[in-house]
Order: C-alpha cells, then sequence, then structure tokens
C-alpha cells in the first residue's frame, strides 16, 4: 500500500479538531514544565483558545463527505461533530470558571488542566468512536482522567474519598462493559466495526427471536453508558463524587462527560444493536422512569447545593433519554437540543455555585439566604439558570423541555411524557426553594455566610474569566430559548445528516409500519 | 423607494432604542439620570420624529401605488411547526403608523410643559418611548402570535403609565383594574388564536379567513364552534377597546398623567381593538353571527357610554367615557363592515379626541394653580366656568374639538360619523337608531362639558363648593349623606387648610410647549375628514378590506354612485339632532333656563342610574369580586384541609423513602457495586422476558 492510498484510508483530518486540542494540551505541559508556576497566569487561555479553535474547525468540517477515518475506526459524521462540539464547549467553560478556584485552593493549575483536556479529548474521541477497541479506549481515556480530576483537591479527604469510589465503581461498570464487548466480538465472529457487528447480529437473529446472548451483550454494554450517564440504578456514585470533588470537575462531570455517554449511547445503539431494538427501548424506559422519578425526587431533601445539582442532573438524563426512546428524527433532534441548552444553564449554575462557595466557602442551600440583599447579580444568574432547568418560560430551559416533550407524545410515549411533566413539576419546587431562600428573606433573616459576605471584587485574578462566563451563561440561557431557531436547526440538521441515523429511522419506521401491520391481520 | 420598505422595522426601534437609554440610564445611574432631563426629552422625541418621517415616506408611497410589503424570518422551526416573525407595509399598516407617530409626538413634546415639575419626568419618557415601540409594531405585525406579543407589551405600557403615580391609592386601584380586566379579555383572545390555530393550523389573518371557510364549507368544524373561536378573539378587542361589559376599566385609568389619557386611552392603544378587527376582517366575514355580536355590541357600548357622560362631573372623566362612546361607533362600523369608515373614524378621532384630552389636561395644569394639586378639585367641571378668558388657546381648540367630535359639518367628526350611521342605516336600522340618539346625547355632554368649564363664571375660589367636593368624593357618590354618616377624614377637612393659599386667584394659560400640540392638532380636527366626504372618498379608496367580500353587506363603500339626496337626509337629520343635544345644553348650562338640578330631582332613578355607570362597578364588586373572595376562600379551606393534607402525606412517604434510600446511599462502595450487578441482572432478566 503506497503512501497516498493509505493517507486517504486513514483519512487523518477528520480528527483535526482532536489534534488541535491534543497541541493545546501538550503545549500547557511543556511550557508549564519550562516556564514553571508564572505561566499558570497565560495557560488557561492557550487552552480556552485551543477549544474554541478546535470547535470552529469542527465547524469547518460540517459537511464533510469523507467522514470516515482509520480505516472505519473514527466516524467524523454530523452527530459527532455536535457531540465534539458540546464537549469541547463545556470542557472551556470549565476552565474559565475553574482557575479562580483552583488558585484559591493552592494547587497546580496547569496539572488541572492538561487533565482536564485529556478528559476532553477522551470524550469527543467517545464521540466518534466506530469500533469497539477505539470506544473502550476513548472511554477509559475520558473515565480515568476523570479520576484524577475528582481527587485533585489531594488534602481533602472528601475528594479523596470521591476519588476512590468513583474509581471503584467506575472499574467495576467498565469490567461490565468490556465484558459486554467481549461478548459482541464473540457473537459476531470476530467483527469490531459497529457497522459490521450490527450487519452479523441481523443475520445471525434472521426473524426469529434474539438469542439471549445478544440480550445480555446488550444489558452490559448499556450498564457501562448508564454508569457514565449516571441514569439509575446506576447513579450512586453521582452525589458522593459530586459532594466530594472540586465544584468546577462536577461542572465538566455533569455537561461533558454526560454528553460524550448519550453520544456513545446513540451510535452504539443505533449501529449495533438494532436487531434488538425493542429490547434497548425497554431497557431505557426503565433507566428513564427511574432516573425522572428517584432523580427529582430525592432532590427535594437534599440541603446541600452540589448534591441538589447531582441529583437534577439525574432527573435531567431521565428527560433527555425521552429523545432517545422516541428513536424518530425529532426525537435525536431534540435530545441534541436539550443537551445544548442544559450545556449553558447547568455551567451557569455551576459558575454561581463556585461564585458563592468563593465568597463565603460553603455550599449548604440554607447559607444562600438573604444573598439578594448582598449580590444582586451573583443571585439574578442562579435564579434565571435555576429556573431554566426547571422549565419556566421564557428561559430557554422551557423550550428545550417543550420540544422534547413534544416529540416524545408525538412517538406516542404518553405515558413516560405525563411522568416527564409530573416530575418536573417537582423539579420546580426544589428549583425555586433556593429562589425563594436567596430573594424572599428579609435582611434579619440572613445567614451568617451572607451577613458576612465580602465586598464583590471582579478585579481579583481569575475572577474576570468567572464573571465572563457567569454573564454569558446566563445571557445565553435567557434568550437561546425564544431566539432558538439557530440550534433548533442545528439540531435537526445534525440529525438528518447523520447517514447511521436516517438508515435506522428509516428501518424502524418500516419495522414499526410491518409490525401494525401485523397487528391488523 | 424598495429600501425603506427594506428598512421599515427600524419604525418601532428607534423609540424602543430611546426608551432602552432612558431605562438603563435610570437603572444605571438613578440620580444623574433623572436629573438629564432635557436631553432625554429631546433625545426620545428626535429618535420618534426619524420614525414618523419614516412613516409618512411609507404611507406617501403607498399612496402612489407601491404594493404592498411583507418580510419574515424563520423564528422557531420544529417538524412540521413554524412560527415566523416580521413585519408588514400595507395601506393599513403605513395609516396606522402615521396616526400613531404623530400623534406621539405630539403628545411627547405636550409632556415636556405637563410634567415639568413631577419628579419622575425621565421614567415618565421612558415608559412614553417604550408604548410608542410596542403600538409600532403592534400595527406591522403579520401575524397572530406577534400581535399577541406587542398586544400585551401595549397592555403592560398601559398599566405602568396608569399607575405611573403609584403612591396615589386611586392609581394603584386602577392600575390593577386595567390589568385585570384586560386580563379577562386577552385570555379569551389567547383561546381564540389557539382555537384558529388548532383549527386552521396557521396565524395568518388571511389563510385562516380563507381555510376557515373551506372548513365551514365542507363541514369539517360547526358553525358553532367556529363562531365560539370568533367571540373568543373579540374579547380580546373588548377589552382593549373598552366594549360593554369590559370597558369598566377606561375610565378609571384616568387616573394616569393626562398626556398618557390621550395617548394611550384615547388614540392609540383603545383602538387597538379596532385594528385588530380590520385585521381579522378575512377571518370574521365568514361569520356572520360574530359580526352581529361586534355590531350590537359596538351601538350598545356607544350609547352607554354617553349615557353615563351626562352626569360625569370629572372632566377626564367625561371625555373617558365618550372614548368608550366612539370606540362603540368604531366597533359596530366594524360590525356592519362599513370597513372603512370605522377605520376613518378612528383616524379623526385619534386627532380630535387626542386634542380634547390635552386640552383637558392644559385645563388641569391652569386649575392646579388655583386649587393645588388635588385631583378631586382641580379636575372637577364644578369648579370651573369662565375659562375663556384665561385659556384662550385652549378654549379655542377644545371648541373645535367638541364641534368636531359632535359631528358639525365641516369638522372632521361629521364625515367619518356621517358615514357609519349611513352604513348603519343600511345595515340594520335599529342599529342606526341607537346611533343616531347617541348622536344628539354626544352633543348634548359635550356641550355641557365645554360651556360649565369655558363659559360663564369662574367658581374655581368658592370655598364651600370645595368643601362639599371634597366631602362628597370620600362618601363616594351618594350625595344625600344621612345624619351621623361622619367618615374618619371628614375631621381632617378643616377650612382654611388647603393647599390653594399659595396660589392665585385665577387659572393661567398653559406654556407653549402645552398650547402648540393643541394648535397642531387642531387642523386635522378640523380638515381630515376631506379625504373621506361621500362624494370623493379618497380615504375608503384607499383603505379597503383585504379580500373581496362576499356575504357582507358593505354599506357605503367604493364603486356606488353617490346620491346627493340619500346623503342630505342623513347628514340633515344627525347634524339636526346634535343640534337639538347643543341647544339643550345651552339652556341648561349657559343661559339657565331650564335648572338641569330640577331634571336630576324629577327623576331621581334615571339620574342615579347614569350617575353610578349603570350600577355596572357595583354588579362587577357583587358578581366577580365578592364571588372570587367567597371562591378564594372556600379554595383557602381546601387548600389547608386537602391539598395540605395530601403534601404532608408526600412528604411523610419522601420521609419514609429518603430514610429508606439512605440505606442504598450508605457511602460504603461495595454496596454500590453490588447494586450495579444486581441491577445488570435484572434488567438482563427483564429484558429477556419481555423480548
Amino acid at each position: 500500500m503506497d503512501v497516498p492510498s493509505l493517507s486517504t484510508q486513514l483519512n487523518p483530518l477528520v480528527i483535526l479538531p482532536e489534534l488541535i486540542v491534543l497541541t493545546a494540551l501538550v503545549v500547557v505541559v511543556v511550557c508549564d514544565l519550562i516556564v514553571g508556576r508564572t505561566a499558570s497566569r497565560w495557560t488557561p487561555y492557550v487552552a480556552v483558545s485551543g477549544l474554541l479553535v478546535s470547535v470552529v474547525q469542527l465547524g469547518f468540517q460540517w459537511n464533510n463527505d469523507h467522514a470516515i477515518a482509520f480505516l472505519g475506526g473514527f466516524n467524523g459524521d454530523a452527530l459527532s461533530i455536535v457531540f465534539r462540539g458540546i464537549i469541547a464547549l463545556s470542557a472551556a467553560v470549565t476552565i474559565l470558571i475553574s482557575i479562580r478556584y483552583i488558585e484559591q485552593s493552592g494547587t497546580a493549575l496547569s496539572e488541572f488542566i492538561s487533565i482536564l483536556l485529556a478528559a476532553t479529548l477522551g470524550g469527543m474521541f467517545l464521540s466518534g468512536a466506530d469500533e469497539l477497541v477505539t470506544i473502550f479506549i476513548a472511554l477509559e481515556t475520558l473515565s480515568i482522567s476523570s479520576y484524577l480530576l475528582t481527587g485533585y483537591m489531594k488534602r481533602d479527604p472528601r475528594s479523596n474519598e470521591a476519588a476512590l469510589k468513583y474509581l471503584l465503581i467506575g472499574a467495576s461498570s467498565s469490567a461490565i462493559f468490556l465484558y459486554g464487548i467481549s461478548l459482541l466480538y464473540g457473537l459476531s465472529g470476530g467483527a469490531t466495526k459497529l457497522v459490521d457487528i450490527g450487519t452479523a447480529l441481523t443475520l445471525s437473529t434472521g426473524l426469529g427471536d434474539p438469542s439471549i446472548g445478544i440480550v445480555i451483550a446488550l444489558v452490559f454494554v448499556i450498564a457501562g453508558v448508564a454508569f457514565k450517564i449516571s441514569a439509575v440504578p446506576f447513579h450512586q456514585w453521582t452525589p458522593d463524587v459530586y459532594e466530594g470533588s472540586p465544584t468546577p470537575v462536577v461542572a465538566f462531570l455533569s455537561v461533558g462527560s454526560k454528553a460524550a455517554g448519550f453520544a456513545l449511547a446513540i451510535r452504539l445503539l443505533v449501529t449495533a444493536f438494532p436487531v434488538v431494538w425493542e429490547q434497548w427501548r425497554f431497557v431505557f424506559v426503565a433507566l428513564a422512569i427511574l432516573s425522572m422519578i428517584l432523580g427529582n425526587v430525592v432532590a427535594l431533601a437534599q440541603t446541600s447545593m452540589k448534591r441538589l445539582l447531582a441529583y437534577s442532573s439525574i432527573g435531567q438524563a431521565g428527560f433527555v433519554m425521552l429523545g432517545l426512546i422516541a428513536g424518530t428524527e425529532q426525537g435525536y433532534a431534540s435530545m441534541i437540543f436539550y443537551l445544548f441548552i442544559y450545556l449553558f444553564m447547568n455551567l451557569g449554575g455551576f459558575t454561581c455555585v463556585i461564585l458563592f462557595s468563593l465568597r463565603t466557602g460553603t455550599d449548604q442551600i440554607s447559607e444562600y439566604a438573604g444573598l439578594y440583599q448582598k449580590d444582586p447579580l451573583l443571585t439574578l444568574g442562579l435564579s434565571l439558570c435555576l429556573l431554566s432547568l426547571g422549565g419556566i418560560p421564557p428561559m430557554a430551559g422551557f423550550f428545550a423541555k417543550l420540544y422534547l416533550f413534544w416529540v416524545g407524545w408525538q412517538a406516542g410515549l404518553y405515558g413516560l411524557v405525563l411522568l416527564a411533566l409530573v416530575t418536573s413539576v417537582i423539579s420546580i419546587y426544589y428549583y425555586i426553594r433556593v429562589i425563594k431562600m436567596m430573594v424572599v428573606k428579609e435582611p434579619q433573616e440572613m445567614s451568617a455566610a451572607v451577613l458576612h459576605y465580602p465586598v464583590v471584587q471582579w478585579n481579583l485574578p481569575g475572577m474576570r474569566p468567572l464573571q465572563v462566563s457567569l454573564i454569558s451563561m446566563v445571557l445565553i440561557t435567557s434568550l437561546a430559548g425564544i431566539l432558538s431557531n439557530p440550534l433548533l436547526s442545528l439540531a435537526n440538521a445534525s440529525v438528518s445528516n447523520t447517514p447511521l441515523l436516517q438508515s435506522f429511522i428509516k428501518a424502524s419506521t418500516v419495522s414499526v409500519s410491518i409490525t401494525d401491520v401485523d397487528s391488523h391481520l | 423607494m424598495e429600501a425603506i420598505y427594506q428598512y421599515a422595522w427600524l419604525v418601532p426601534v428607534f423609540p424602543l432604542v430611546g426608551s432602552l437609554i432612558l431605562g438603563l440610564g435610570l437603572i444605571s445611574f438613578d440620580k444623574t439620570a433623572a436629573n438629564f432631563r432635557k436631553g432625554s426629552a429631546i433625545l426620545v422625541i428626535s429618535l420618534l420624529g426619524v420614525s414618523m418621517v419614516l412613516s409618512i415616506i411609507l404611507l406617501w408611497t403607498q399612496i402612489q401605488g407601491h404594493s404592498s410589503f411583507l418580510q419574515v424570518i424563520e423564528w422557531a422551526k420544529a417538524g412540521d411547526f413554524r412560527l415566523t416573525m416580521g413585519y408588514t407595509i400595507d395601506h393599513l399598516s403605513a395609516l396606522m403608523l402615521v396616526i400613531v407617530t404623530t400623534v406621539a409626538l405630539l403628545v411627547m413634546i405636550y409632556t415636556d410643559g405637563y410634567m415639568a415639575h413631577d419628579p419622575g419626568y425621565v421614567r415618565f419618557y421612558a415608559y412614553l418611548s417604550l408604548f410608542s415601540s410596542s403600538m409600532l409594531g403592534l400595527v406591522i405585525s403579520p401575524n397572530l402570535v406577534q400581535i399577541y406579543i406587542f398586544w400585551e407589551l401595549v397592555g403592560m405600557c398601559s398599566y405602568l403609565l396608569v399607575g405611573f403615580w403609584y403612591d396615589r391609592k386611586a392609581a394603584a386601584d386602577a392600575c390593577q383594574k386595567a390589568f385585570v380586566t384586560n386580563r379577562v379579555g386577552d385570555f379569551g383572545l389567547l383561546l381564540g388564536i389557539l382555537g384558529l390555530y388548532w383549527s386552521t393550523g396557521s396565524f395568518d389573518f388571511t389563510v385562516i379567513g380563507d381555510r376557515l371557510s373551506n372548513l365551514l364549507e365542507s363541514g369539517a368544524i360547526g358553525t358553532g364552534l367556529a363562531v365560539l373561536m370568533g367571540i373568543l378573539v373579540f374579547l380580546g378587542p373588548m377589552a382593549k377597546s373598552a366594549q360593554f361589559p369590559l370597558h369598566v376599566w377606561l375610565p378609571d385609568a384616568m387616573e394616569g398623567p393626562t398626556p398618557i389619557s390621550a395617548l394611550i386611552h384615547a388614540a392609540t392603544m383603545v383602538a387597538a381593538g379596532v385594528f385588530l378587527i380590520a385585521r381579522m376582517f378575512p377571518v370574521f366575514e365568514h361569520l356572520p353571527a360574530v359580526t352581529n355580536v361586534i355590531a350590537w355590541t359596538g351601538a350598545f357600548t356607544a350609547f352607554l357610554g354617553a349615557s353615563i357622560a351626562i352626569t360625569q362631573n370629572d372632566i377626564k372623566k367625561g371625555l373617558a367615557y365618550s372614548t368608550i362612546s366612539q370606540l362603540g361607533y368604531m366597533t359596530m362600523a366594524m360590525g356592519v363592515g362599513a370597513y372603512g369608515a370605522g377605520l376613518f373614524h378612528l383616524m379623526t378621532h385619534a386627532y380630535f379626541k387626542a386634542m380634547l384630552f390635552l386640552g383637558s389636561g392644559s385645563v388641569i395644569h391652569g386649575m392646579e394653580g388655583v386649587v393645588g394639586h388635588d385631583p378631586v378639585l382641580a379636575q372637577d367641571m364644578r369648579l370651573m366656568g369662565g375659562l375663556r378668558k384665561y385659556m384662550p388657546i385652549t378654549a379655542t381648540t377644545f371648541l373645535i374639538g367638541t364641534l368636531a367630535i359632535c359631528g358639525i359639518p365641516p369638522f372632521a367628526g361629521f364625515w367619518s360619523k356621517d358615514e357609519i350611521l349611513g352604513s348603519a342605516f343600511a345595515a340594520q336600522p335599529a342599529l342606526w337608531l341607537v346611533c343616531w340618539l347617541t348622536a344628539g346625547i354626544t352633543a348634548f355632554y359635550m356641550f355641557r362639558m365645554y360651556f360649565t368649564t369655558f363659559e360663564g363664571d369662574f367658581r374655581g375660589n368658592d370655598q364651600s363648593l370645595r368643601q362639599f367636593l371634597k366631602r362628597e368624593a370620600i362618601h363616594g357618590f351618594s350625595i344625600s349623606v344621612g345624619p351621623g354618616a361622619m367618615h374618619a377624614d371628614e375631621l381632617s377637612l378643616n377650612p382654611g387648610d388647603d393647599h390653594a393659599h399659595g396660589h392665585h386667584g385665577h387659572p393661567h394659560e398653559s406654556p407653549i410647549t402645552m398650547t402648540l400640540p393643541l394648535l397642531i392638532l387642531a387642523f386635522p380636527s378640523v380638515l381630515i375628514g376631506l379625504v373621506g366626504t361621500p362624494f370623493a372618498n379618497y380615504f375608503t379608496e384607499f383603505i379597503h378590506p383585504p379580500v373581496a367580500t362576499g356575504s357582507l353587506h358593505l354599506g357605503v363603500t367604493h364603486g356606488e354612485e353617490f346620491n346627493w339626496n340619500e346623503f342630505l337626509i342623513m347628514g340633515g337629520s344627525s347634524v339636526g339632532i346634535a343640534l337639538i343635544g347643543i341647544s339643550l345644553a345651552f339652556l341648561m348650562y349657559l343661559s339657565h333656563r331650564i335648572d338641569p338640578g330640577a331634571i336630576a330631582n324629577r327623576f331621581p332613578a334615571l339620574y342615579g342610574f347614569s350617575r353610578n355607570k349603570w350600577y355596572l362597578d357595583d354588579i362587577n364588586d357583587r358578581l366577580f369580586i365578592q364571588g372570587s373572595r367567597r371562591l378564594a376562600r372556600a379554595a383557602l379551606e381546601t387548600d389547608s384541609k386537602v391539598v395540605d393534607g395530601v403534601v404532608n402525606f408526600t412528604g411523610l412517604i419522601t420521609l419514609v423513602t429518603g430514610e429508606a434510600l439512605k440505606y442504598f446511599e450508605n457511602g460504603r462502595a461495595q454496596f454500590y457495586a453490588l447494586i450495579v450487578f444486581g441491577a445488570v441482572l435484572g434488567l438482563v432478566v427483564l429484558s429477556g422476558v419481555s423480548g
């Protein structure tokens, strides 16, 4: 094989965005080594600009016809571009909000950023991985970096505990996932590419019922995915890990890592498991019901803001699964749209939580009492983000939820949509409780933390990026709903431009109509 | 000329920019911005001036025969659901743009004089500019959703401005009343819009009209349902244009500053309802039952407003009831299909009623110099009289406005009112009769107002009369106060303890910024009617329904031969009854040949009926306010017993589950791993069974 044809076969330019992130990572590490501690003044911005350039580069690849790279190991189709964009954006915002936090905790910033960039790389590769080995390696890159990030506050015992727990549970879920894909390898007769596996499974099943082996492989694989998106009952690590880890890491885990999990779920299930479509829908219905109920109900009883957001993110993941279960073109589009909006509102919320804990050193909800009197901007930002998370119009979250529920209703998931409505009403209660705590309290009811609230100063080192991300996240959260058309058309286009989703939707609608015909006969 | 259409969306944007600058300035630098008075006024007025010039150019090109222009962008799209936003410039919207911008500009100039001493001067300009922007946005909206958005925005500005002096209890109450009443109408409108979308799948007026007629023909939806949706939509105009029974908020809204009463509650916003009916014309023309309801509501409101206006002593309240009555005329014209006539009256009324209100503001401004800043005294006509001597410009312009509203030729009101009466006669003579009588009453109460205010002797320094008015204001409208009915505030009514002592003994003419708008408005009030004379009706040629109408009778519209005989009979009869009304007013209030008090004593029931506004406020109070209080109390009972019980029960369950879940969330990693394996096993079994 000569060099030109090899390079066409490998098509390495598809992973140019990842290469840019990798370059940023190397620059950060090397410069930190050479220049020393003073480098931490500008390395974050190198990382952020690397991530943003990578997002721009993703935009240039939008209409790429040669999306398959590395002999089928990586697929740079529109779906993966959108998810890689979400992950890179969330990492960029995370870096902006972590600068001050990390410096104030007295740990090294550059290492933090390089680990975070490694996690981002893992997530981005996971979104496009089309082959079992690539998937597993990308997944482990993401996971191991996440463990490191979780334990980054090494002097804090809570952080250590969280990292250890995350590692143990993560290892067991990885083991299950690995078992699942090894089963797939065997069942498909030695194929590692998802497409080949899908064909092999379809052929072996024929028109009869799928063998129990396929179902076991499916459930094992889903267990790995569900761990990443923290769906109930694979969620137990979430509250403990969220509570113990540094808050910026939680922000990344709740958005970037979760988006990677959803990207993996869509690609893996749609490509490799069309034959057990009914089964994986059933499993996800169960996960969605449990996540929506447990996430939102348990959040009611939380006293710590980080735990509250942890449980709320479990519930939110349950809502997103609606789109996956619907399985229609609109369904996937609504998932992507929701994840975009969720990126902004959740990161906005975490920005506010970080700001508050930087200024007062606490995460307790009761300590927010009367904050309005001392810091109106923070109160406004947090209120808007929480209202959006609760789905109150005209915030962006309302439109995202509306679209998701509407799609679910169209797909005939009446029970699930009703349950989602009820649980989102419950969620409004605990979001509003925080707002009420901040706004309604009389001056004499102020908490001790708010009473001794420091004067708001934005010119301290590392505060500007926090301010920038706070204002931009809140602005987007408030406006993206009313001006949702660009995001909506992006989400729709990413689904209609992705061949694998198109063929799957076509196949599933055909099979549904066949079953309809059968039932009529 | 195309370029100007491309940029027509700037018309509402200019005032919006002005209000944003002032609003942000007030929020960020409170004190400094509030002191930057002249600068703010000049900024806002010149921005609106640009909009006005743009609007006039647009109207001019439309008159020259430029085709109508529609520009939309896709606002939200999800599957087959599309929502577009944009703007449309056609004959109707171009005309409305010019009306709104000219009246708003003059009112803004007037405001400078009227609000000169008010601490909220800059805030007032910010609201005014925001209102102008929303109103302009409303008239160029191409679909129902956008109309609804701007509809709520103008409503919001109206509440803000009615409650501008929020420290006065009456103003705060009035603002709340306006809000609640409008909510009833807007809810109906929203339901109607959604219903129409549900049945026709569109928010566009003509598309809705076409599809609705198809659906009605094919029988896909019943006529009853279509009529219900039409009436629900009409509830919106009913509240905004103050039609019976949702008119009750408008007189109370006079608690706002007078420039607002002129701009919002006389010329523009209240006409938005009529405008919406005009826009919905393609829909309503397929529903004769709805147009009948509209026509009769309008006619009844016209009569109701006029009959109440007879006995009002507050100059602004009197004008407010006359506005209700005139809006009734417009609505009725829309109902009988006289599209052009209704909009013609909208235009003439906008100018002469704005002038009348601004004139009343000028009078109040002058009176405040004598009796102090007390709306009870400064707005009561019984304390006025003979003001012509002191305020000649105000008196002359007020007289012109009065003649215009009474329908005396050649003033503007004659032509438009005559056209409406003609169409009403052609459609249903009964409607004509009501409106014809109303025209007489209108002439009577308007001249009563003019005579008591500007002619005769000045009564403002009569201390005993002032005391009487004060006492009456405290006791409400019941004049016969029983012995022992002492009010708590009455003790504070000490003679001599009055604001007036520092003021002049007689009123003065208002400053030039207030009289100039009056003088300018006098021109259209006299002349604008000439564009729509029945022998050369340029107006109706320009403004006509968007679709060729089939089923409805169009009254006096294009293409008909002009008949001098008919015109003389119709015009003569309406002028005749107006003259009778004027003579009666002359005999009662100027030459005092007839004693109005004696008539009132002769028919106390009728007098009380009119004086207490047909007891509608009391009925509303009994029926809705007390009713909803009772309902609220019942709801509270239910809430505290049933709902709280459920909530407490849920709380108990949550606590119990929380306790139970604790065992699953015990922090031990090996237990978590166990659950993961257990869950995997369970899912395999379950999906194996279900598959």
